[in-house]
């Protein structure tokens, strides 16, 4: 728990300095109000023994300041918190791009999923609160009771340690205690709150089912059983927050009457003026103002490091990875080589266990399969998404191995079945594939792909922004923006996985045609498991089962008793 | 300000226990001034008539007496300020839990089911917050420094008109201020939106990222985006905090006021030491109720937002999908007569009409968007015609109890939903009391048993835990062994192969054929080769009927399915 706080702290470093001056004028905000309230008591007790006003001069202005600077340093201490807080969040933001994006995507299976990215990003808008209520309050705290102790003590040392035992109680062990008392509670919340979370999902999106299943009732009920759960528990967790409040209060009370008992009987022997009597009593009662924050944070101090400790876990996984960087042979041309490759993703389940693929540079290849085959797992391979396998990989005669992964997208780039083009504009999206890449090289990109014209037709043409996951897109359309971007990308090697899954036949017609060009000076893999658009492939493989069961152009395979041949028939009399 | 007739109608079933802990926050109130009055008595005895603490003895025990009813005061206002939270909380949860029922998944099918889990569950918590801990305050807030004032007065008039004059002055700056900081801190809010929503995107595109060789260029750019992000948030902080420092400025300044004021006339004798420590004690307290409405005041701005999104569920029109008939006897024939639906003012189908006879198998097809499934949803009852009627063997589908009508009834569809559960009860929520023997019937003929023994731990594997995603033709195989296990006289099948690829799309098939033996079978198909053996065959295009008859019939009429029919057979010839 605490490294994981210590953790934040270490990524928060650049804003010690700030945190400690914010905290420095949290203090000075309840400590105006200390000396607003001391100063005050003295003024009313000095004057009742009706000395000269001059004397309550001094006094008088120390009341005025002590009234207008707590507010404004009330205002800048929000205003520093708050700057800090967005620092610090900045600084999170980064240093999970930094851990994640070296390691994804076969040493992150974690953040393979969108749900789980949702969260980490709502991790992290949990961390909002890490300064303002976990590390500013008890240093304020700290400081209030510096304040006190040095003043009371300038009275009678008693009188200081008794204060700072009973601050010290109600600061800590008050604190820890309800907080001990409500851990249970406050886990049992976030359990119910889950499941009654599932069950509202069960219920919009299984509403189809329930209503078919007859099950409305029986759902009901046990909604109403966990939701009524949920509420007893939280009523539960607010009963004990509250039972600190009032213990507070009560305590500072208390101090006050202590204070009062020690000091009556200094005031009756002459150790200690009469006026001071009411200065230390309202004194006293101002001094607990800062320890009103402290169950909270203890509460969220929980919550967060829980927070902190789902981000740091990834950091673990976190080994360098430097590659030499430094001189690698490059390829002479861009054939592939797959040699007696063994793979398997988790070590239990082999996707291959011998293949053997060859693709000659400059030429169209298509790879087909159903789903499960393994098609797409060459595409890992090849990217170096996952890095450990038995047997050999060659890129133009040099091994995969000696490439150093960085350079692999200058080499080799993908047309993803499901792309993901950023919340920008088309043309910032197109770019992203080539930095320097002019407003011409875009355009003549995106006619390729044939999405020019679609381009020309929206309002801001390419400057249009595409909305999150590109909403504002249908799915051709983006499949056909991705296509633009890694012909822009112009690498000697590109691979399309399912380039015409969203595309209707005319589109898909001018994308496969675009793609045969494209292998004139490329090598070109087309991952399908569509029928279509076969004729013109140089070679087409048949996966199955991690192996490749046949190899050959169309024409070739067509003539002879082949699986191709088998699949053709079983498409066209589907079923009967 | 925040005072919502609705929200306030909302609180009328608990007025009793949310008077009663104002009543109860008033009393600690009044008994805070209790303790600065017996304050100052000490106080004074001590400091100016020279009593000794064996003395002033019995005031002390007093005031620790007062102290702690206080505090057991104050503990019995969150008590009964929270039963009221509670038990609304509860209502309206459990309201909106049955008006999803009322609007039917039809409703759902087009909206973020997020937003809705959101108003649910955050939402009505954030009411617990308006009605436990800004409504009370906002009270308090009027009734504390009314009594106080009273108390006052007749100490002193001077102290009193400071009070009178400064309290209404926070509270006009405050709304002034505090209006205009709302819509700003609104504005935070959205821009702390933006920024999440663009890191998410970033996470979300890593993959793309990593395929382009970008990581260092779009750290710089994160670098950047929160640069820009901080400065404008900060902008608009610098104007919202002003209202944090109106507040502080002028309570202090109050104070500040009271005690300079007090303290000269003392020095001439215009008052006595014992009541001007009592105001000044008093002095925070008066304005300690107002300070705490302001720091409440976003938790009242939140309740007020939720409960419009809650309210606005709330009053949807209903559907009134059920009826009251239980069904006599068997389904026997299905009939539609000049059925017409429509949608958002949109017309989805147009006086259509049809039989089903008892036993016999229909299919529909038809373009995507031409109106199949919405032919299946009417006969599930998740809609109802807008014109026309459905009779099942004579009696109109309307009346028919809903539950009622679906236990004779098995829907297979495009997208089977799982539930947060094991595999086991996901199947067994088609016929719970299912013996074991049953159920594994089913899963064998589902053909989903042999996957299901790969699970470390089978049939009790949850659903969703990690690692256990389910492909599309496992969980459509799931659904199947539902209908296997509830083996209801009337089939509705509607694409259950459509998301799926031809070699998994082949394998359900099979068990599909399996599944509609002895049964009434209405299916929706885009194959069209799965239909051939169709007692009847509806073509369906643009919510109306275009051709119907069997498969010879049709290739006679020789109109769009005999246009489809060459069209694929010249695709693969």
């Amino acid at each position: 728990m605490l490294s994981a706080i210590l953790n934040l702290i270490k990524i928060s470093k650049t804003q010690i300095a700030w945190m400690l001056l914010a905290s420095f004028i949290g203090f000075l905000t309840i400590g105006s109000s200390v000396g607003l309230l001391m100063t005050s008591a003295y003024i009313i007790s000095k004057a009742a023994l009706m000395p000269s006003i001059a004397e309550l001069q001094v006094a008088i202005v120390g009341v005025r300041f002590f009234g207008i600077s707590r507010g404004i340093f009330r205002y800048l201490d929000r205003y520093i918190s708050h700057q800090i807080t967005f620092e610090i969040l900045a600084g999170i933001r980064l240093w999970v791009f930094k851990v994640i994006a070296p390691l994804f995507p076969s040493k992150t299976p974690q953040f393979n999923s969108s749900k789980m990215l949702v969260e980490i990003v709502s991790d992290i808008e949990d961390l909002e609160e890490f300064f303002i209520k976990i590390i500013a309050p008890p240093l304020v705290a700290f400081f209030v009771l510096i304040l006190f102790t040095v003043l009371f003590s300038y009275f009678s040392l008693y009188y200081a340690v008794a204060l700072a035992t009973i601050y010290l109680t109600s600061g800590i062990i008050l604190p820890f205690a309800t907080f001990y008392l409500g851990k249970d509670i406050s886990d049992n919340i976030s359990n119910l709150r889950r499941n009654l979370t599932e069950l509202s999902v069960d219920q919009i999106q299984g509403m189809n089912e329930l209503l078919a299943f007859g099950r409305v009732n029986l759902f009901t009920e046990q909604y109403e059983n966990i939701n009524r759960e949920y509420i007893a528990a939280q009523r539960k967790k607010i009963l004990i927050d509250g039972l600190n409040e009032s213990l507070l209060g009560f305590l500072m009370y208390f101090a006050v009457i202590i204070i009062l008992v020690l000091a009556i009987p200094d005031v009756a022997n002459n150790t200690l003026e009469g006026v001071y009597l009411s200065v230390l009593v309202l004194g006293t009662m101002a001094v607990f103002e800062a320890l009103q924050p402290l169950p909270n944070s203890l509460n969220i101090l929980f919550k967060t490091s829980k927070t902190a400790e789902n981000l740091s876990r990834y950091e673990k996984t976190h080994e360098d990875e430097k590659e030499d960087a430094g001189n690698y042979p490059t390829p002479q041309n861009h054939s592939i080589k797959i040699e007696s490759v063994k793979f398997s993703y988790d070590g239990t389940k082999n996707i291959y266990n011998n293949l053997n693929l060859h693709i000659a540079s400059n030429s169209s290849n298509i790879i087909l399969g159903e789903s499960g085959a393994g098609k797409s797992t060459i595409t890992n391979l090849l990217l170096k998404n996952w890095d450990y396998f038995n047997g050999n990989i060659k890129i133009g005669n040099v091994n995969l191995k000696e490439i150093p992964k960085d350079k692999i997208p200058d080499i080799i780039s993908i047309v993803p079945q499901q792309t993901h083009l950023f919340n920008l504009s088309i043309k910032e999206n197109l770019r992203f594939a080539k930095l320097t890449a002019s407003d011409d090289e875009i355009i003549s990109a995106a006619s390729k792909a044939n999405m020019h014209e679609f381009i020309k037709s929206l309002p801001n043409e390419y400057d249009e922004i595409i909305g999150e996951f590109g909403t504002k897109l249908s799915g051709g359309e983006k499949q056909r923006l991705s296509i633009a971007r890694s012909i822009l990308r112009n690498t000697p090697i590109i691979i399309f996985d399912e380039p015409t899954s969203n595309l209707d036949h005319q589109n898909a017609e001018i994308i496969m045609k675009m793609i045969y060009d494209l292998a004139k000076s490329k090598t070109i893999i087309v991952i399908t498991h569509h029928l279509n658009f076969l004729n013109d492939a140089d070679k087409i493989f048949i996966m199955d089962k991690g192996n490749i069961i046949e190899a050959g152009g169309y024409s070739e395979l067509i003539k002879i008793k082949s699986r191709l041949k088998e699949m053709l028939f079983i498409e066209s009399r589907h079923l009967k | 300000m925040h005072f919502n007739k609705k929200l306030l109608d909302i609180l009328n079933p608990y007025k009793r226990d949310f008077g009663f802990s104002i009543l109860l926050g008033l009393t600690a109130g009044i008994l805070s001034a209790l303790q600065a009055y017996l304050l100052s008595i000490i106080i004074n005895l001590v400091f100016l008539n020279n009593h000794a603490l064996n003395d002033i003895i019995h005031y002390l025990v007093i005031l620790l007496a007062i102290t702690l009813v206080k505090s057991v005061i104050q503990w019995g206002e969150k008590y009964y300020s929270n039963n009221t939270s509670s038990s609304i909380k509860a209502d309206l949860r459990k309201k909106l839990q049955t008006k999803f029922f009322d609007l039917g998944p039809i409703y759902f099918k087009s909206v973020k089911t997020g937003d809705y889990t959101n108003t649910i569950i955050s939402g009505v918590d954030k009411i617990d917050t308006y009605f436990s801990q800004f409504l009370p305050q906002l009270f308090l807030s009027i009734l504390i420094p009314v009594t106080f004032l009273i108390m006052v007065f007749p100490i002193d008039l001077l102290s009193g008109i400071v009070f009178l004059i400064t309290a209404p002055l926070i509270i006009i700056f405050m709304i002034l201020i505090g209006s205009y900081a709302e819509t700003k801190s609104k504005e935070k809010w959205r821009t702390l939106g933006l920024m999440s929503g663009y890191f998410l995107d970033v996470l979300q595109g890593l993959q793309t990222i990593k395929n382009f060789g970008r990581s260092s260029h779009v750290l710089e750019k994160i670098k950047i985006v929160s640069q820009n992000f901080k400065e404008s948030t900060l902008k608009i902080l610098r104007i919202a905090f002003l209202s944090a420092l109106v507040l502080e400025l002028f309570s202090t300044i109050s104070i500040a006021i009271i005690a300079v004021e007090i303290g000269i006339r003392l020095l001439y004798g215009d008052i006595t030491f014992q009541p001007a420590l009592f105001l000044l004690i008093l002095a925070p307290e008066f304005y300690n109720p107002i300070r705490q409405l302001g720091a409440r005041y976003h938790a009242g701005i939140e309740g007020i937002s939720a409960a419009e999104s809650i309210i606005q569920i709330l009053s949807e029109p209903e559907l009134n999908l059920n009826g009251s008939i239980n069904l006599m006897g068997n389904v026997g024939s299905i009939k539609f007569t000049n059925v017409s639906f429509s949608y958002d003012d949109k017309k989805i189908l147009n006086d259509i009409s049809f039989t089903i006879s008892e036993g016999s198998q229909t299919a529909i097809i038809g373009e995507s968007g031409a109106g199949k499934t919405t032919i299946t949803n009417l006969l599930m009852k998740f809609i109802k015609p807008n014109k026309g009627n459905i009779l099942i063997s004579n009696t109109d589908l309307n009346s028919l109890s809903r539950n009622e009508w679906l236990n004779n009834v098995s829907w297979v569809n495009q997208n089977p939903y799982l539930f947060h559960s094991t595999i086991e009860e996901n199947i067994l929520i088609a016929k719970p009391n299912a013996s074991r023997k049953e159920l594994e019937i089913s899963l064998e003929q589902a053909k989903i048993i042999d996957f299901i023994r790969t699970l470390p731990k089978g049939i009790k594997t949850n659903i969703g835990e990690r690692g256990t995603r389910l492909s599309g033709g496992e969980a459509q195989r799931i659904a199947l062994a539902r209908a296997f296990l509830k083996n209801s006289p009337l089939l509705i099948i509607d694409e259950p192969t459509v998301n799926l690829d031809p070699q998994t799309e082949y394998k359900i098939i099979e068990s599909i054929n399996e599944l509609v033996k002895n049964k009434t079978v209405l299916i929706v198909a885009h194959r069209l080769n799965t239909i051939e053996s169709s007692d009847n065959i509806i073509v369906v295009e643009n919510g109306e009927i275009i051709e119907q008859g069997n498969h010879n019939e049709l290739l006679n009429m020789k109109g769009y399915y005999k246009r489809m029919r060459t069209q694929k057979d010249k695709l693969y010839a």
